[in-house]
């Protein structure tokens, strides 16, 4: 009885780490082939809330965390797609900057975060708060190097 | 008067953000640390802050959710340009989940830092003690 009793904190843990693996697997549940893949609704978002001086790939690499290669090849998948388009910076004719195209930020209103969005948001306020601060000292800590 | 608190270590970025500021009726006060930043919010009334994500050996977000955990309201807006273990897409989710009123992702302009700045602190009655 002791016994089980010194491993259920540790079994719970991992149950919730897993439970959260698994949500946030079911965000992208979309089995169509022709479904946007995690990343690139990742760079759909990034274009709508960027401005103009960091609407280009740099700064859609640092966005999502890559080198340029794949964040120049993410682009390109959208702009084949018609969802977004490279034209000169206003700001800087050297420049070129991505913008979404009017069936991008339609797409957008299909983002499938939007599901998981509105079932948080049903949340209680004080199971929101508490929520909110979990998950952020969480992905802090999980973020920075592991001490193992 | 509206005042603005800057946290950021790189003291070229404070310098240009404050130009812009007070070039367009704020007054700011910078500070380099969280714990600067925590201590003068303590005594002192800001209308909103700006703070980095990168503060050297500090992280932003960390310091904006300590200000949260302790009750504070206060209108922040998240600026970053990404770094080791930041990308973009983490701190914009993180400053979202501690209520930040925008995140501006460097390089920005200038009217991009005035309106998100005027958005976070519409209250035109709010201002400096």
């Amino acid at each position: 009885m002791s016994e089980e009793r010194d491993i259920a904190p540790d079994r719970k843990a991992r149950g919730i780490a897993l439970l959260l693996e698994q949500t946030a697997r079911l965000v992208y549940d979309e089995k169509q082939p022709r479904a946007l893949h995690a990343v690139q609704w990742s760079a759909l978002r990034y274009l709508e809330r960027a401005g103009a001086k960091s609407r280009n790939v740099a700064g859609l690499a640092k966005y999502l965390g890559v080198t340029s290669g794949p964040a120049s090849r993410t682009a390109a998948s959208l702009v084949s797609r018609g969802l977004a388009e490279v034209m000169d910076s206003p700001t800087d004719s050297r420049t070129k900057i991505i913008n979404l195209t009017d069936a991008g930020h339609a797409a957008l209103e299909h983002d499938p975060l939007n599901r998981c969005a509105r079932i948080v948001h049903e949340l209680g306020d004080d199971e929101l708060s508490t929520l909110a601060l979990a998950l952020n000292k969480l992905h802090s800590r999980l973020s920075k190097p592991s001490d193992d | 008067m509206k005042s603005v608190l800057i946290i950021e270590d790189d003291i070229s970025v404070a310098e240009a953000v404050s130009f812009v500021l007070e070039r367009n009726g704020f007054r700011t006060t910078r500070v380099e640390t969280g714990a600067a930043a925590a201590a003068l919010l303590k005594s002192q009334h800001f209308c909103g802050a700006l703070v980095d994500v990168w503060l050297g050996e500090e992280d932003g977000l960390d310091v904006l959710a300590s200000l949260r955990a302790q009750g504070n309201t206060l209108p922040v807006v998240v600026m970053s340009g990404g770094g080791p273990g930041h990308t973009l897409e983490s701190v914009s989710a993180r400053a979202d989940v501690l209520d930040a009123c925008a995140v501006l992702f460097k390089p920005f302009t200038d009217e991009e830092l005035l309106d998100a700045v005027n958005r976070s602190c519409p209250d035109a009655g709010c201002a400096a003690d």
